[in-house]
């Protein structure tokens, strides 16, 4: 069975433990490429027309992979950490591709709603595995595989490697940590190669994922009342701890137009850099392919940093 | 007499000045881009070459604003910067103590808030272009009204109409639908010019530390109407400069005058010549991989001076010359 995964939205956070799986069940895995113009522009025309950008980006990722693959893995996360939920958008997906890509195969699309804890946790991994085989030892070997290869890119991430890059980076110039949602940090056509301009001016780049969950968590509390999505968690607590940190010079937000989410935590992480008096630029993104928007503002935020460093300019 | 040129090609208006070495404004040019930043810019140096002293030599050339990648292969300019850094120097130069500047052009808007000398934040309007100088210069066009004579309409206006200010397409509406009701046009364009710093102080300057001295400068700071607006919304007082239309330019001139002459190096600008050159650039979809960048190369007389745009650099590496912003 071929079993096709969309590099889009979630794929970011989870990859190693997906394709992991399905490999163990002996399935063939295929990924769709990284985003491409024809894959965006693909997905523009099939969304809806006030859907985000992110869900957009996905539309053409399944597209690409309809006419591949026996099965499409598309899970309906409504909830990824106790008591918190997912953004309504993740939680229809699987109903909205349904609709608005044609000829599309089966969608592999289990609930994964972790306030249940660990029977929610084993209902999706049955859930997902189901067309494949019945046998639940089999499926939980497969899902134990799927988390050590997670857990080897947490590792990672931890150690200050970024995905696809080489393990070391360059920090001539110091740190810049860069918040906001996986599927925009790590998808670079989406966030017009922000991070590959960063590194290529010496900069070092940290995300919300080189924080262990620890961190994540003691940086939350310091909200009067804990966010009640699973991401923002991870968002405001990078930034909240990255604000407080001395070694970071500046937090860049990366945000996607029209996002319910970040209507909050653009806010909130913007008034914990104010408490640490530290350098916050905002980068809305959306459809535009024009990089001079975003290299205009990225360059003043560097000339910025520079010149307060030094007092001085050019 | 030695001189630093400043060229501003934004998406309303292009502007060029030339300073002498204490800063002061030798000249300055006013002229509207037109959707063609290359002929504009030509243009402009003529005229300014006209206006110039024979005896004068230009010893740096700096450029800025959307288009300044364009204007930088145009001109070999010595010093290539970002809008927000040009109007921090260029207000700076006007008012070393300024602590807040106000920019509102023709696509886009900005606040610099800056601490001793330094900019310590900012930030620039997101993807809409509401409240900006093209949509001002749309509504006057549509009351019949010339733009220049807006800001003193608003102020003989007795009372503000109420209009919405989220976005342009809102506030057209409601204009027209008050203009129905019986509205007077001045009280109309006087609710516009509060909606439009509404617009700006809740969105553009959400957060930031507005403290004076405070300058307002860009295009829209001719306009009295929107002065007057920011003076009531703000209670402070607002300082617009003399060259509040061309700051963007003096600000290029200066850091161009930093990065030649401070530093002892030969100003490497093409000269006035490049105003009578046959320049082109032209745009093609490169289909060597999936990426489909679109390339844009540069040619003057016919030769391929530049080309960028590219992710890999297979194009912008092939001519040799790169220049990159510094």
């Amino acid at each position: 069975m071929r079993v096709g995964i969309p590099r889009a939205l979630t794929y970011h956070d989870y990859f190693p433990l997906w394709e992991t799986f399905f490999q163990h069940l002996g399935c063939e895995v295929i990924v769709s490429s990284a985003t491409t113009p024809s894959i965006a522009n693909q997905g523009v025309v099939l969304a809806g027309d006030d859907v985000c950008y992110p869900v957009k980006i996905m539309h053409g990722h399944v597209a690409a992979l309809a006419d591949q693959v026996d099965a499409i893995f598309i899970p309906r996360l409504l909830s990824t950490l106790a008591e918190t939920c997912e953004c309504p958008k993740l939680i229809g997906l699987a109903d909205m591709l349904r609709h608005s890509v044609p000829n599309l195969p089966q969608i592999i699309s289990p609930y994964v709603n972790l306030r249940l804890g660990k029977r929610g946790l084993l209902q999706a991994v049955y859930a997902s595995g189901r067309a494949i085989t019945r046998n639940p030892w089999r499926l939980y070997r497969a899902y134990c595989a799927g988390v050590e290869a997670l857990r080897l890119l947490q590792r990672a991430y931890q150690a200050g490697c970024l995905p696809g890059r080489s393990s070391l980076q360059r920090a001539d110039k110091g740190s810049i940590a860069i918040i906001g949602h996986p599927y925009n940090l790590y998808d670079s056509y989406a966030n017009l190669r922000v991070i590959d301009r960063l590194q290529n001016l010496g900069y070092r780049v940290m995300t919300p994922q080189m924080l262990s969950s620890k961190v994540l968590v003691t940086a939350n509390n310091e909200l009067h009342k804990p966010l009640f999505w699973s991401a923002g968690r991870t968002v405001f607590g990078a930034g909240a701890h990255y604000a407080a940190r001395t070694d970071i010079i500046g937090i860049i937000h990366l945000a996607s137009f029209g996002c319910g989410l970040e209507s909050l935590l653009i806010d909130l992480v913007q008034r914990v850099a104010n408490r640490h008096d530290k350098p916050l630029l905002l980068l809305t993104m959306d459809e535009h392919t024009g990089e001079a928007g975003v290299e205009t503002r990225l360059e003043a935020f560097l000339d910025m940093l520079a010149w307060k460093e030094a007092a001085y300019c050019v | 007499m030695h001189l630093a040129l400043g060229v501003d090609v934004g998406s309303v208006s292009t502007n060029l000045v030339a300073v002498a070495a204490d800063g002061q404004l030798h000249s300055k040019l006013y002229l509207r881009t037109r959707g063609d930043p290359i002929k504009v810019v030509q243009k402009g140096l003529s005229q300014l070459q006209q206006e110039l002293p024979a005896q004068a030599t230009i010893v740096g050339c700096g450029v800025t604003g959307s288009g300044r990648q364009l204007a930088a292969h145009l001109l070999q300019a010595d010093c290539v910067k970002n809008e927000i850094t040009a109007h921090a120097m260029a207000a700076l130069s006007i008012n070393p103590q300024v602590r807040t500047v106000l920019e509102i052009g023709g696509q886009d808007s900005k606040i610099i808030i800056l601490r001793d000398g330094v900019v310590v934040d900012f930030a620039m309007n997101t993807i809409c272009a509401a409240g900006t100088g093209s949509f001002l210069d749309r509504q006057a066009a549509r009351l019949g009204v010339d733009i220049s004579e807006l800001g003193a309409l608003a102020l003989a206006a007795k009372q503000a109409t109420r209009i919405a200010g989220r976005c342009a397409v809102f506030a057209e509406s409601d204009m027209v639908h008050k203009q129905q009701m019986g509205h007077s046009v001045p009280d109309i364009v006087r609710g516009l010019c509060e909606a439009l710093v509404r617009n700006y102080l809740g969105n553009v300057a959400k957060g930031k530390h507005i403290e004076p001295p405070i300058v307002f400068q860009g295009g829209v700071a001719a306009n009295a109407g929107i002065r007057q607006a920011f003076q009531d919304a703000l209670q402070q007082e607002i300082e617009v400069p003399q060259q509040y239309d061309v700051m963007g330019a003096l600000g290029a001139a200066l850091l161009a005058e930093r990065a030649t002459i401070r530093r002892n190096q030969p100003s490497k600008w093409r000269g006035f010549s490049v105003a009578d050159a046959d320049c082109q650039a032209i745009s093609h979809d490169c289909d060597g991989c999936s990426n489909g960048c679109e390339v844009m190369e540069f040619c003057i007389g016919g030769q391929s001076i530049a080309c960028w745009g590219d992710r890999c650099g297979k194009w912008s590496h092939s001519k040799g010359i790169v220049v990159a912003d510094n």
